[in-house]
């Protein structure tokens, strides 16, 4: 008994040390360092998966709420080679109709040699549609059907579409292609981790990308986990409407093609507010296909000229020396030029436009032939430091901040500057050798068209966050001139144009504006007259405007002058947009407000 | 010297039994224990494919709506529009014309601007997820945040 007693006591004590050797050594690897930190790596690696989680991108809409950047499903096709390897001719002849593809790419490509470290898997295509793949699904459950025979089944490898896989992807959509394409610019669905290009798809990236985290998911069935609910990133809400984009970019387009111009650009806007209504621009590419964009698209023809593109505007820029003039007191509508055909300054002859003497010219008269002559006259009258003042305050020595990726703008020599000389001072006032954007000038027009009051311009109405939304608000950038130098210019302009009886003049809306013709200096020639930038500048009624047209061709070889070209224009785009834009015209007014609707024919409102 | 001694013991038997049961007793124990485990293991298990499963439906349902709106913005798109509206017999208003259109205020008329937006789907959630932290840590982590949390709050 005491035998059995000692063994007991024997194997208790044994099992004591064991067991607290045992405990020991848990205790080492529970607190010990490195013990931990390979316990964890280990962990890492078996128990987690971390999964990159991306939210849906933020769709962009017209000032409708018309989609014009979506999202759409389509699928990837691909073939595990392992499977595939054995019966090729047979995968081509079932998937080669309905991929419409090539039936020798698709056998080349099952029959690539299957590698488990190199070839695994061969994609056919990213873009097959539902139908698609529902086609290949009935095929795939037709096969599965067939009846083989026993010696069938013995004797020949079973050939199937087991082979065939898909995956459901998320690819950018433009259902409308190419309207407004400058404006929204494109993501690179193909390649997503470039980024998006241009527009508000560059602009708005970020916002639009939504959330993106990456998630540690476990393995562990134990623990219970779920995948984040993304939020879809926002949604951009546009000033323009489509219509009137669509109306803008076929007179563009039109324009473009028959002056044989190397590009167009037309924007329209509301003085009051700064609203970009329309930005059409020529040529344009569909963004669905954005690989076209480099074959299209030159250093001298850019995506967007409209912000992208500073040019020499050449008279157009007038009306802001004609502004500068007036506000400054340096000249009054009145005030008479005469013009000997030349201004001499240190030497070097400026000449008109038509190299001819106009003689005494009131200031409504140097607008209405673009003397050259005179407006370098009022730019010395005005003064250099204060013209430059001006050239600031009108914001054209700065981007405008409207909301467009790559918005471009030429700084202005000023003096001290390097290429400054005292020629510049002339050359300045009347739109050459100085450079601004389409969207610099028309925003400085607004200040005319708007009392004086320069308002920011701007293309995004508001922005749709999954939980709040920002409604981009008006906002005043600046007062470069006074209620009453506006009111006076643009009464002066719109004289100049009927007494012209230019082709910009609308059929029963009174406006004021300026047509340009600005020389294009070449390397190493210099400028040529052949060569110019035709553009205007409109904006009506005259008595209260509410709207503002910017046209410009660049290099148009048919007719080079804008008055002949980008004139008619204004006038054709603007009569066709105008009742899109809810503005009724001078005369639909009077019949309205007034107890005489005036006749159709009547010359109070006929401005032919 | 004396020394006491009982005067009865347990039968070998009742010892025996009584034995057998303490054992019997521990193993249902430990088969209890084992059990709620493998239950709470299968209900999660299964808990957690159902996750996977919704969560496969959720990211299908989202991919099919946004095809959705995308295929509706492609058929309400400006030239699809343009189209049918040519084909329905409409033409083109000519705006140099000013006696087939004419400008009429209407009181109280309101702009559509974003009335086609408010259909627009808006998720209001935030990326986080929707289990509860203590459904996920271990008690030992559990007694480890929690007592330190309260001893520094006592300090």
């Amino acid at each position: 008994m005491n035998r059995i007693d000692s063994r007991l006591k024997f194997l208790v004590i044994a099992l004591s040390i064991f067991f607290g050797g045992v405990f020991l050594r848990i205790l080492y690897l529970q607190t010990n360092a490195s013990a931990i930190a390979l316990k964890e790596s280990i962990g890492e690696s078996f128990e987690y998966m971390t999964l990159e989680i991306n939210s849906e991108r933020g769709n962009i809409y017209d000032r409708q709420g018309y989609l014009l950047a979506g999202n759409s499903v389509s699928y990837t096709v691909s073939l595990k080679l392992q499977t595939s390897n054995t019966h090729g001719e047979f995968i081509a002849n079932y998937l080669a109709p309905i991929l419409n593809m090539d039936h020798e790419v698709i056998k080349k490509s099952a029959e690539i040699k299957f590698d488990e470290k190199k070839a695994v898997e061969m994609p056919l295509t990213n873009f097959a549609t539902k139908e698609q793949i529902e086609k290949i699904e009935q095929v795939k459950k037709f096969l599965d059907q067939r009846e083989l025979s026993s010696f069938e089944s013995k004797t020949k490898t079973l050939e199937n579409l087991d082979s065939v896989v898909y995956y459901p992807n998320i690819h950018r959509y433009y259902p409308n292609k190419d309207l407004a394409s400058n404006v929204i610019g494109f993501f690179p669905f193909l390649n997503p981790s470039a980024g998006a290009s241009y527009g508000i798809e560059q602009f708005y990236d970020e916002i639009l990308s939504g959330h993106s985290i990456e998630h540690r998911f476990s393995l562990d069935p134990n623990v219970p986990d779920t995948i984040p609910d993304m939020p879809k990133g926002a949604s951009v809400v546009l000033t323009i409407d489509r219509k009137v984009q669509s109306i803008v970019e076929d007179s563009i387009k039109e324009a473009v093609v028959n002056n044989k111009a190397k590009s167009g650009t037309i924007i329209i806007s509301n003085p009051k507010t700064g609203e970009i209504m329309a930005m059409a621009t020529y040529p344009r590419i569909d963004p669905n296909e954005y690989w076209k964009s480099s074959e299209v698209f030159t250093k001298d023809n850019r995506f967007n000229p409209a912000v992208m593109q500073p040019y020499e505007v050449g008279s157009v820029f007038k009306v802001i020396t004609l502004a500068a003039g007036i506000d400054s007191g340096a000249i009054k509508p009145e005030t008479v030029f005469n013009d000997t055909g030349t201004y001499d300054i240190m030497g070097v002859s400026i000449y008109n436009w038509d190299r001819g003497a106009w003689g005494p010219q009131t200031m409504i008269g140097c607008m209405q032939h673009s003397l050259n002559t005179c407006l370098s006259w009022i730019a010395e009258q005005i003064g250099v430091d204060r013209f430059y003042k001006y050239l600031d305050a009108f914001g054209l020595n700065q981007p405008t901040g409207i909301q467009l990726a790559h918005e471009e703008y030429y700084p202005i020599s000023k003096p001290g500057d390097n290429y400054w000389t005292p020629i510049s001072l002339p050359t300045n006032s009347f739109g050459q050798g100085i450079m601004t954007t389409p969207i610099q000038m028309i925003t400085a027009v607004n200040a005319l068209a708007n009392g004086g009051k320069m308002m920011k311009p701007y293309i995004v109405k508001g922005i749709y966050f999954d939980d709040h939304a920002e409604i981009t608000q008006p906002e005043m950038i600046g007062q470069p001139i006074s209620a009453e130098t506006a009111k006076t210019v643009t009464e002066m302009l719109a004289t100049s144009l009927e007494v012209e009886a230019s082709d910009s003049l609308m059929e029963y809306t009174r406006i004021a504006g300026k047509t340009g013709t600005g020389e294009i200096a070449k390397e190493g020639v210099g400028y040529v007259l052949s060569v110019t930038n035709a553009s205007f500048v409109g904006w009506g009624p005259a008595d209260d405007p509410q709207f503002v047209a910017y046209v410009w061709l660049q290099e148009p070889l048919v007719n080079i002058w804008g008055s002949e070209v980008s004139a008619p224009l204004f006038s054709e785009v603007m009569t066709e947009v105008q009742p899109y834009l809810h503005l009724p015209t001078d005369r639909q007014l009077a019949c309205i407000y007034t107890e005489n609707c005036p006749s159709k024919d009547s010359d109070e409102y006929h401005y032919w | 010297m004396k020394t006491s001694q009982s005067a009865y013991r347990l039968a070998p038997w009742r010892k025996q039994i009584q034995n057998i049961l303490n054992v019997l007793i521990a193993l249902i124990f430990i088969a209890s224990i084992t059990m709620i485990y493998l239950y709470c293991s299968a209900q999660m298990t299964k808990m957690k494919l159902e996750i996977q499963v919704l969560h496969d439906e959720r990211s299908s349902l989202t991919r099919m709506i946004a095809d959705n709106l995308t295929q509706e913005g492609q058929i309400t798109s400006f030239f699809e529009m343009e189209k049918r509206a040519r084909q329905a017999g409409y033409i083109p208003i000519d705006m140099y014309d000013e006696e087939v259109y004419t400008y009429l205020p209407v009181a109280g008329f309101q702009d559509e601007s974003f009335s086609s937006l408010n259909g627009v789907s808006q998720i209001n959630s935030i990326p986080v997820s929707i289990v509860k932290p203590e459904y996920t840590e271990s008690l030992q982590r559990w007694l480890k945040e929690n007592v330190s949390i309260k001893k520094s709050g006592d300090q």
